[in-house]
């Protein structure tokens, strides 16, 4: 379905980089694409070192009359801006920070730095340091962040850490999440009519925060690359392994994976209806368009490359709003909207041909099913006395017939594992009759090699019972999808047997005999108001128990890590104070006290080491350009007047210099990459002492951590983790 | 492209099987509407018309049986219009009206696969068995020992004799007189469509046109002691060709090429009228439906004055592709409407909708009929004491062909529903390639080292696929099962699994050119086989063996390596075989084979190998194009981005590029593309090196194992001559021998 008059396109003529690409409307009116380029690349002795520089380029977007439609145009030179930035840019975003003026601001995240800037005026804004890193940026009002200047926040996502700045830059918002942030989007979550923040992190989560305080946490299946607000509470999210999808709330609507991943998302009203659709821009260069409540599929087109970034943006300036879709080839098709009634102008001529096709094969397909009710209900009554004969047995077997009243039935176990397989727990699936399991395929997400495991057993070996172990990584519920071919070893035929299966969430604990929880150091205390009764359920829900666990009124629990072998237990008291005792901080949750003093000590000297020697390697480093400078300009004159030895001579020694600047380029970026590490477990482990932690107490110890990191009082920090923020 | 055609779908005729859709001829005036025939498997046949926005039967008639071929026949010099229908051994004839005039039993033993009718003659094809009649009077039959594909006989008022042509799997066509063999020709590929050129057999009635599985169209003269072929057309589909026919769709006097191939693409060509015989046809429209083709014909079907291509598809869809250009009707430019376009767009919408009003009526009715039915099939499985359920069954078109180009299978499954899911497992060693085109998510699965699995990969399928592809790569000297689960998306859910054999000698395929100049390694065996024993190894060794054992009791067998270009070529009768290849790697796979069956079946066997010591350096010759060639893409693609990338900054750039850079930066998506079609094709280069390496020693009686790591190295330095020096070093040092 090519969208054929109806789109104009215009081509850039330089590469995109993926998602680093932004709307701004510098001057107030007229809308200009933003996008980071390739910069210059040093090539060197055949490798290509990224030396680091990228480009911003700005190009004005006319007003879709003067071009021409359905044609491709090359963009014009005298349109288009470039900016240097002198650093690979990691994510770009442009927004009004006044609510005086429509004028929007710039802002670039590097490896390093956040700033923003003044397009229109080419004067900076600010620039600030950021040691996490900014893997995403935005801009925006949140609510309950008080700003030193302007209306607006620019957000930038690191190393599990959120900062916000104003239009001074002064970062008036600082929080932590769990892991590296991969996409925010603000959107008003609880209808207050003001901004939440919705952040995707690589550990799969998905958290709403409301100011500093999560009021929502949804666990996803993989690393998450977007998230677009679409309506209100609903937004549309993307993860590395190709699933899109979108959430009213915390309510999962649809979601839909591909082999393909999507490279930008985001809502826009395509019908006209008033409501959005969402837009999806996919790595092999499709661009689909889905209505929001059930995923289905109402545009399609298709470009050349992978795509690069969609928006919406009124580039008339009449207030029709219009798509605008680029790849990452530099190619950029605008969608205008129809002339009338402000519709697009979707209508292919094909439309209503596909859906009439789609009915008629919807039709066929049900035939279809009917006949085979009434072919297998013919087979029945010709074999229903039970015939003794054995080929027409053996024939009735190929054909995939199983005695009726056949059911697969499921278990779990948990196996403490064997020399060459660790201990593990295992899902048993058997027949209640001499039918054999001839293959069984379990999809589920996030605790296999890909998305699904397949036994298949060989065929002189097939039973009606198998069993397949499994180990999830994380502390989550996980849902089994089964599928079982069941019939015997001669059939070509198999019934499919299918069924969903729920793991438990601590399913990767086992119950330990003889306990020692007296060694266990670290421990949480907790006074719940609950009955013991309902903490007794709540175990028996979430363990793995041979047996369940009797309510009595003061009890004690132990289990042992199937992953690390570490212990967890569990005293209940008769006043239904628990303690729980673990050396696993990740693993305490809802909780008032606790002991994790070490780690932290450790990981913050470790920051300040590098960050000193980095600094120390940097000076380094502009020395040595300075030196090879000289060196290239000596070897070049030597050459001019022919002098072929001495030109050697100082060629040999940039040689040697050159070595020596790559060598120290390498420890720096290792120097670089242990920084992030340990940021990134500092942030963790605060975000983890958060979590022990409910409502208010938990945003304070985010707030006084981050406080005693700034002036590097790590005694502080551990208080902090122990009793929380006074 | 020249030719622009739109898509109307017409009707679903029910599943397909090939050619079963034809244009009834018409004597009515010029470019009125034609009717058209469809027939399918389960024994529907119909005559039908179209009215303007639906399906218009003239005729429907239930054969009760499964019918497997349809031709239209008419006596000399009176319309074809009579209808002739095969199935089992029976073949029926009816008029266009639908009133049955002929009914005859062949008493074929075989279940009848393909007919033609021409006159009063009737030519009929089982699986090996040909038969011809003669107003119902037999007047002979001839067995082929291979897979008979298609069948026609040129024009016997052309040609003023019966002349039948049969082409076979072996790669040939056998030009037939009075059902002998007259003489046979050989082809490329293997030919699976046939049809008399421009409908008639061209300017004297002897040109055919044949289809090969691999993609390729040729022009073939018969004559009468020999045939020539007059050009060879490689259409790059690398998918089979279904079914061809000749039609004047452009309305220019002369008649078009029309072709469907087996993933689904439709071609139409534009042939040369005055010298077709030299000028290979030229591409005028391509378009690709996610079935496969089973059917095509050209007519005037949809409306009045427009010529179009009509197609029925693996499941029994039939659509046009028409002249008519229905975009026009609603084509909306830049914003101004012209009333009357506005209008046809009303008028053209409001006839769609109705009709999907009235589905969406018979979808609802359809919908509560099947969950009556699903709960009544629940409540009979659970409920019923003794008895046993089964599942519905459901066809599945299957096939694994080699490719030449890049010696890889290309596995492709096709089924009429829905597939959810299909898990392919294996027990040999090989690698999958995924096809861009599929859509479906792929996973790959832990093998566990004694499960017997080297493969396990699931692919999940989004809604409406119904045909997936999956290229495999094989490692030769290695053998086993490769199984498909098929699960389509119909209830009570059900799987099929298809099993295809990957057998020693994977690679290679029949060849006709046996090249007697080039130096090669003899392996003589004698022993008390029979020559149908020896058939049967070699049917298990090599792809591509006849279906049958010689019927004459000796055979001469040629094959080709498809990844290093050696021939093997085997004789063998009652007692005896020989087996000559230029690839020592060959010989010993197929000695160490046939070694093992005989010893299976208790033969004693006399084997006695001639080593040619110049057979390897002939081999490493053959191989060093390829291996040049890849290098040499590697490094293009590796300059791509670099060179883009200036190109970007700077302009003018390309005037100062040296010839090389330029083809590079002129050709970018395509060195890309077939670098991306091999991966780690270096890697299997090497492995074949090395098999031969040690194979070449194994001859002389050393093992040289140890010295892998060496010719690894050696093979790194990517030096030919470094590489012919390693194979010729002579060896001292023996560890044991092994022959």
């Amino acid at each position: 379905m090519s969208m054929g008059s109806t789109v104009l396109s215009i081509k850039i003529g330089h590469k995109i980089l993926p998602g680093r690409v932004c709307i701004g409307l510098y001057d107030g009116k007229s809308p200009c694409l933003t996008c980071a380029t390739y910069g210059e690349r040093v090539c060197i002795e055949g490798q290509i070192l990224q030396f680091s520089f990228s480009n911003i380029l700005l190009l004005k977007l006319k007003k879709t009359h003067e071009l021409i439609p359905g044609k491709s145009v090359d963009a014009v030179a005298e349109d288009i801006t470039f900016l240097n930035i002198n650093q690979p840019i990691t994510c770009i975003a442009a927004g009004p920070m006044y609510r005086t003026s429509d004028r929007y601001y710039l802002f670039v995240g590097t490896q390093t730095n956040v700033f923003g800037y003044d397009v229109e005026n080419n004067k900076d804004l600010f620039f600030k340091e950021v040691v996490d890193g900014v893997n995403c940026i935005l801009t925006g009002c949140l609510s309950g962040v008080e700003l030193g200047s302007g209306d607006s926040l620019a957000i930038a996502g690191g190393n599990c850490s959120l900062q916000g700045f104003d239009a001074e830059g002064t970062d008036v918002f600082w929080t932590v999440t769990g892991d590296n942030v991969g996409a925010i989007a603000l959107l008003d979550y609880d209808g207050d009519g003001e901004n939440e923040m919705v952040v995707g992190s690589d550990d799969f989560d998905i958290r709403v925060f409301k100011s500093d305080q999560i009021i929502g946490e949804a666990s996803e299946t993989d690393t998450i690359s977007h998230i677009a607000p679409l309506k209100g509470s609903t937004f549309a999210y993307a993860l590395t392994n190709g699933t899109i999808g979108v959430y009213e709330r915390l309510q999962r609507l649809w979601r839909i994976k591909s082999k393909n991943h999507a490279l930008a998302i985001v809502g826009f009203d395509f019908d006209g209806d008033g409501f959005p659709e969402l837009v999806t821009g996919w790595s092999n260069g499709k661009m689909d368009i889905r209505n929001v409540k059930n995923g289905e599929v109402l545009f399609k087109d298709n470009f050349n490359h992978p795509l690069a970034g969609i928006f919406t943006v009124d580039i008339n300036q009449d207030g029709k709003m219009h798509l605008i879709c680029c790849d990452v080839e530099g190619e950029v098709r605008i969608y205008q909207p129809s002339s009338h009634d402000g519709r697009m102008l979707y209508i292919s001529p094909n439309v209503e041909q596909e859906a009439i096709r789609e009915l008629s094969i919807k039709k066929h397909h049900l035939l279809l099913e009917l006949k085979n009710y009434d072919a297998s209900g013919a087979m029945k009554s010709s074999t229903g006395s039970t015939t003794t004969d054995p080929s027409s047995r053996s024939r009735q077997r190929e054909a995939g017939a199983i005695p009726t009243k056949t059911t697969l039935q499921t278990a779990f176990s948990i196996n403490m594992g064997s020399d060459e397989k660790g201990a593990h727990i295992e899902i048993t699936l058997s027949l209640n009759n001499d039918a054999q399991i001839r293959s069984a395929l379990i999809f589920a997400e996030g605790i296999f090699q890909g998305e699904c495991h397949v036994v298949h057993p060989k065929l002189e070996a097939l039973q009606s019972k198998i069993s397949v172990p499994l180990m999830p990584p994380k502390n989550v519920v996980v849902d089994l999808h089964i599928k079982a071919y069941v019939g015997f070893s001669d059939s070509e035929h198999f019934h499919v047997f299918e069924m969903t299966r729920q793991i438990p969430r601590f399913s990767m604990f086992a119950v330990c005999k003889d306990p020692n929880p007296q060694e266990i150091t670290s421990f949480v205390r907790v006074p719940i108001q609950e009955r013991p009764a309902r903490l007794v359920m709540w175990i028996n829900q979430n363990f793995l128990l041979a047996e369940e666990i009797d309510f009595k009124t003061g009890f004690s629990v132990s289990f042992i890590s199937l992953r690390n072998h570490q212990e967890l237990s569990f005293e209940v008291e008769t006043s239904g104070t628990t303690i729980i005792r673990t050396n696993d901080m990740d693993l305490a949750g809802d909780i008032t006290e606790a002991e994790y003093p070490d780690e932290i000590t450790h990981l913050v000297r470790a920051v300040e080491e590098y960050q000193e020697s980095n600094d120390r390697l940097g000076a380094d480093i502009s020395d040595q350009s300075g030196v090879i400078k000289t060196l290239l300009i000596r070897a070049e004159d030597a050459r001019l007047i022919g002098d072929i030895k001495g030109m050697r001579k100082w060629y040999m020694q940039l040689h040697d210099a050159n070595r020596n600047l790559i060598n120290q380029h390498q420890i720096r970026c290792n120097m670089a990459e242990n920084i992030s590490e340990s940021i990134k477990a500092v942030n963790q482990i605060i975000q983890k002492a958060a979590r022990l932690r409910v409502g208010k107490p938990k945003a304070n110890v985010i707030t006084a951590c981050r406080d005693a990191l700034r002036v590097k009082n790590i005694e502080a920090i551990s208080r902090i983790i122990k009793s929380g923020a006074t | 492209m020249e030719l622009n055609l739109s898509r109307v779908d017409y009707l679903h005729g029910g599943s397909s099987f090939p050619n079963c859709i034809k244009i009834l001829p018409t004597f009515s005036e010029d470019k009125a509407q034609h009717r058209l025939v469809v027939a399918n498997r389960e024994g529907n046949v119909q005559v039908v018309g179209w009215g303007k926005s639906e399906v218009i039967t003239i005729c429907r008639f239930n054969l009760g049986t499964l019918i497997s071929a349809l031709s239209l026949g008419g006596a000399v010099g009176t319309a074809k219009d009579k209808i002739f229908l095969a199935s089992g051994n029976m073949i029926r004839g009816f008029t266009k009206k639908g009133k049955l005039f002929l009914e005859f039993d062949t008493n074929l033993a075989e279940s009848i696969q393909n007919m033609f009718v021409t006159g009063s003659h009737l030519l009929v094809c089982g699986k090996n068995v040909y038969n011809q009649y003669e107003d119902c009077q037999d007047t002979g039959f001839y067995v082929s020992d291979d897979e008979i594909t298609a069948v026609l006989a040129l024009q016997v008022d052309k040609v003023g004799k019966l002349v039948p042509v049969i082409s076979c799997r072996d790669r040939t066509l056998k030009v037939m007189d009075k059902a002998k063999v007259r003489y046979l020709f050989h082809l490329d590929g293997i030919p699976t469509a046939l049809g008399l050129f421009n409908g008639d057999g061209g300017d004297i009635g002897s040109d055919v046109l044949v289809g090969s599985s691999d993609g390729c169209l040729c022009l073939v003269s018969i004559g009468d002691e020999s045939a020539i072929l007059r050009w060879t057309h490689d259409t790059e589909t690398s998918a089979g060709v279904t079914c061809v026919d000749f039609y004047d769709v452009t309305a220019n006097g002369g008649k078009e090429l029309l072709v469907g191939f087996d993933d689904g693409t439709v071609q139409v060509y534009g042939i040369d009228g005055d010298d077709y015989q030299l000028v290979p046809p030229r591409l005028l429209f391509s378009q690709t439906c996610n079935e496969s083709v089973t059917g095509i014909t050209g007519g005037i079907f949809g409306a009045d004055n427009f010529e179009e291509v009509l197609v029925v598809t693996y499941s029994g869809w039939v659509y046009g592709l028409t002249t008519e250009t229905i975009d026009k009707k609603i084509r909306v430019d830049d914003g101004t409407f012209s009333i009357s376009v506005d209008t046809r767009q009303k008028l053209e919408k409001l006839r769609h909708s109705d009709i999907i009003i009235i589905y969406r009526t018979e979808i609802d009715d359809l919908q509560e009929r099947v969950i009556q039915e699903r709960d009544k099939y629940q409540t009979a499985t659970q409920t019923a004491s003794s008895g046993f359920s089964v599942v519905p069954f459901f066809k599945v078109n299957d096939k694994m062909v080699l490719n030449r180009e890049d010696a890889s299978y290309l596995l492709t499954i096709e089924v009429e529903s829905p597939i959810d899911t299909i898990l392919i497992q294996s027990d040999v060693p090989i690698d999958l390639l995924d096809v861009e085109r599929n859509s479906a998510v792929v996973s790959y699965s832990e093998c566990e080292p004694d499960s017997g699995n080297f493969l396990l990969v699931t692919f999940r399928c989004q809604a409406n696929t119904t045909r997936i592809e999956v290229r495999l790569r094989t490692i030769e000297g290695q053998h086993g099962t490769v199984r498909a689960y098929v699960t389509p998306r119909i209830l009570p859910k059900c799987c099929q699994v298809r099993t295809f054999s990957v057998k020693s000698l994977s690679l290679h395929v029949r060849s006709h050119g046996f090249d007697v100049n080039r130096p090669y390694n003899t392996l003589k065996i004698n022993g008390t086989f029979s020559a149908v024993e020896m058939h049967s190894w070699l049917s298990n060794c090599i792809p591509e063996m006849p279906a049958r054992a010689p019927s004459s009791g000796e055979a001469a067998i040629t094959f080709l390596s498809t990844f290093f270009d050696t021939i093997l070529h085997c004789t063998f009768s009652k007692g005896t075989a020989e087996f000559k290849s230029d690839n020592v790697s060959t010989i010993s796979i197929l000695k160490d084979w046939i070694t093992k069956e005989a010893t299976n079946k208790k033969i004693n066997l006399d084997i006695d190998c001639e080593f040619n010591d110049e057979s390897v350096l002939h081999t490493l010759q053959l191989i060093r194009p390829k291996l040049d060639g890849y290098l040499s893409l590697t490094k293009q693609v590796a300059l791509i981005e670099a060179l883009k990338e200036i190109q970007a900054h700077d302009p003018d750039f390309e005037k100062i590029l040296s010839s090389e850079y330029k083809y590079i930066l002129n050709n970018a998506d395509k060195l890309k593309a077939m670098h991306k079609r091999q991966p780690n094709y270096l890697d299997r280069l090497f492995g074949m090196i090395t098999d031969l390496y040690i194979d070449k020693h194994k001859y002389n009686g050393i093992n040289v194992k140890s010295r892998v790591p060496q010719l690894m190295e050696v093979l790194d330095k990517q030096n030919f001559d470094a590489l012919v020096d390693f194979f010729q070093a002579p060896i001292y040092e023996t560890r044991g021998s092994y022959i």
